[in-house]
């Protein structure tokens, strides 16, 4: 595993824009799991506060989620006309034309050949601070103003339960076929009638080696005495409480809640005994590198990034296996553009583009037959498992099982409370 | 005849242009007013009925008059709340003790550099507020120059000694964050102040010490003031130092308001908390300020 860095694609247009810690991070590679999360959530406070204000009157959905869902369909025709798409997604996580490998990046590419004119926003910093900023109108029944928006599973399956996504019309996205076999059916949407994944990604057991003074392939590693105080975590249940189930030999993929709240409890005391640092956003990988941190869970994506510069940085597929994620394209009920949505969906499923996009990106490439056309762009690239994982790979992967309403906000409080709030 | 016909005509005409005069300060403040019913009453009110809702996204929320989310600050929260306190304290005397004499010398001995010194204070403002905590994260790094140079000292332990992701990293941040905000009231307060005064303090045998405690301490007090209430009641409410520079241990009520109204989604806790953090800051502001105001706290 020596990834090749491409051409320091993902850094040469964001240098100008930061300064001091940002730039340092920025430079190293950082993805498109925003280092702006922080500021994200301070953001969404004060957009949130009229959310907030406004949530006075939120009426329940879930009686309404079921007519929603049979009735998106039609309502689509009303917007075939439109030549406008607009989509929300996370800061880099799509090729720009300044680094295309063929000169054109893949919005122009959809722009020229459908004619449709896009208005694509990194607008995701945090799932949560998303929802937090649109749940209000969501829930009033009104448009966000966006046609597709990419959300983490948990939080795909929170807006699929509260019935604000529309149906795919899946004659419109013929290259839905292409989906690879090991995630076309999860829990929260069995059918993907109403979600098309985007990017998917691992997290692992991400270290330093010169503070661990060798290999790891447990995740035990977070438990051990040895690294206390160095220790991190990343925040978000699908991540803090998997990596934990997986460490105790559970699995994450169907356990239930007292097996979670169990996991919970051993954050808890991981964070009291002074074991863990810190429970980090995105910024965990900075401290990796600052040498901060000796052992972490570690976002895939991130690490291989960053291996070129800094070689003492490890990816692990702990023996217990890892935590396998998808970023989910879904359209927000009351999209105005749904059609072109669809389009947009059925585009990045044709394999050369998907392959283009993996060699932007390094995360995990949702689309089948990506990685034979991935052979035209770059033959180093076809044979990278974080891109391309095989089988055996993906049998060590696990996706945190969806939660119902109530589990959820069961979870999200003992987590709460296990990490000082 | 005329004279009779044109009198009262006058007298019209006079009595509309009082009517006018008199909705003159009404007019003046109509946009003010309106600005806080709507950005300020109603959202209040709208965050108290909030506060006595029950529910769930899924079933919706109603008005039920439940005061649980109400308890629950100090039943579940008091370190939190504790933390907050602790923190908006330290870092208030702390940044007065810093940007006091950093006031005192700007407004005194700086002369015509005190503009350059002046938008040396300010220029770390136009770098954003979180590149400028992020930063703190390189200076305070476990192998950066003070971590080393304190455990050199032996004032920190060698192994397991950090700053980073410690109580003392967020105060450090909340001082620096808030300093020019401390610091710019203060300052101009000692601007305003008439060297004569001084002089003839001199002249009255005051001391320099005792010019200083008798003349120009009160007289920069309302500076005192501003500045002291400008970084207590953000510090009080902030939660991104502690998100960026502290860690879990460390917590405040402005992280638990964060987790309630974004992770767990309970908007009727998150409405209650925030009030209580709002009532608990006005309440000891009002104090505060009165006292002060009062002059007590200099005799």
């Amino acid at each position: 595993m020596t990834p090749k860095r491409g051409y320091g694609r993902r850094t040469g247009s964001m240098d100008a824009l930061m300064t001091v810690g940002a730039r340092n991070a920025a430079a190293q590679g950082i993805s498109r799991r925003d280092f702006l999360r922080r500021v994200g959530g301070a953001g969404a406070v004060m957009l949130g506060g009229p959310a907030l204000l406004s949530a006075c009157g939120i009426e329940g959905t879930a009686e309404t989620s079921a007519t929603t869902a049979a009735g998106s369909s039609g309502s689509t025709a009303a917007a075939g006309g439109s030549n406008q798409l607009f989509v929300d997604n996370w800061i880099l996580y799509i090729d720009t034309t300044e680094d295309s490998p063929d000169g054109t990046s893949t919005i122009d590419e959809f722009q020229a050949e459908s004619g449709i004119e896009v208005t694509y926003t990194e607008g995701v910093n945090s799932n949560e601070e998303w929802f937090g900023k649109y749940q209000a109108q969501l829930g009033a029944g009104q448009a966000t103003g966006f046609d597709i928006v990419v959300l983490t599973d948990y939080m795909a399956a929170r807006m699929l339960r509260l019935g604000y996504a529309e149906q795919i019309d899946k004659a419109n996205v013929p290259n839905a076929v292409n989906l690879v076999d090991a995630l076309k059916s999860p829990s929260f949407d069995p059918e993907r009638d109403f979600t098309m994944p985007w990017q998917s990604g691992f997290t692992g057991l991400a270290y330093d080696t010169d503070q661990t003074g060798g290999e790891l392939d447990s995740w035990e590693a977070i438990r051990d005495p040895k690294f206390k105080g160095k220790v991190g975590l990343i925040g978000g249940y699908p991540d803090s409480i998997g990596v934990i189930l997986l460490m105790q030999g559970k699995d994450p993929s169907t356990a239930s809640l007292d097996d979670m709240l169990g996991a919970a409890d051993e954050l808890a005391k991981l964070v009291s005994d002074g074991q863990l640092r810190q429970v980090y956003g995105n910024e965990y990988i900075d401290e990796l590198i600052a040498g901060n941190l000796a052992v972490t869970a570690g976002w895939s994506g991130d690490i291989f990034a960053n291996q070129e510069d800094s070689p003492n940085l490890q990816f692990a597929f702990p023996q217990e296996g890892v935590m396998i994620w998808t970023d989910n394209m879904l359209i927000p009920k009351g999209a105005a553009n749904k059609a072109n949505a669809e389009k947009w969906m059925d585009f990045y499923y044709r394999p050369a583009v998907a392959a283009e996009l993996a060699y932007w990106v390094w995360y995990v490439s949702p689309v089948a037959g990506a990685q034979e056309a991935m052979a035209d762009i770059d033959e180093e690239f076809v044979d990278q498992p974080l891109i391309f994982p095989d089988e055996a790979t993906l049998s060590q992967s696990y996706i945190f099982r969806a939660l119902d309403e109530t589990e959820e906000t069961t979870l999200n409080e003992a987590v709460a409370e296990a990490t000082g709030v | 005849m005329t004279a009779t016909a044109d009198r009262p005509a006058r007298t019209e005409a006079a009595e509309r242009a009082e009517r006018r005069r008199r909705r003159v300060p009404y007019l003046l403040l109509a946009p003010g007013l309106l600005w806080l019913l709507v950005f300020y009453v109603i959202p209040m009110f709208q965050l108290g009925t909030t506060s006595l809702q029950e529910g769930t996204l899924e079933t919706g929320y109603r008005f039920t008059g439940n005061v649980e989310s109400w308890t629950s600050v100090f039943t579940t929260y008091l370190p939190q709340l504790r933390n907050s306190l602790l923190f908006a304290f330290g870092a208030t005397a702390i940044g007065l003790l810093v940007a006091y004499p950093l006031a005192y010398a700007i407004a005194f001995y700086t002369g015509r550099w005190k503009g350059l010194f002046l938008s040396l204070l300010l220029v770390p403002l136009l770098v954003p507020f979180l590149l400028r905590t992020l930063a703190w994260r390189v200076i305070l790094a476990d192998q950066g120059v003070i971590v080393s140079t304190l455990q050199t000292l032996g004032i920190l332990p060698d192994a397991t000694g950090r700053l980073l992701s410690t109580g003392w990293a967020v105060l450090a941040g909340l001082i620096y964050n808030y300093l020019a905000f401390m610091t710019l009231p203060i300052y101009v307060a000692l601007d305003k102040i008439e060297p004569r005064l001084l002089e003839a303090a001199n002249d009255l045998y005051a001391n320099p010490w005792t010019a200083f405690r008798k003349v120009t301490l009160p007289l920069s007090m309302p500076g005192v003031i501003s500045g002291t209430l400008l970084t207590f009641i953000p510090a009080a409410g902030d939660y991104v130092n502690v998100d960026l520079l502290g860690n879990r241990t460390w917590t405040m009520m402005g992280n638990v308001i964060q987790s309630k109204f974004l992770v767990i989604v309970d908007y009727p806790a998150a409405a209650a908390i925030s009030l209580t953090l709002m009532a608990i800051v006005v309440t000891m502001v009002v104090v505060y300020v009165r006292r002060v105001g009062t002059e007590e706290l200099l005799q």
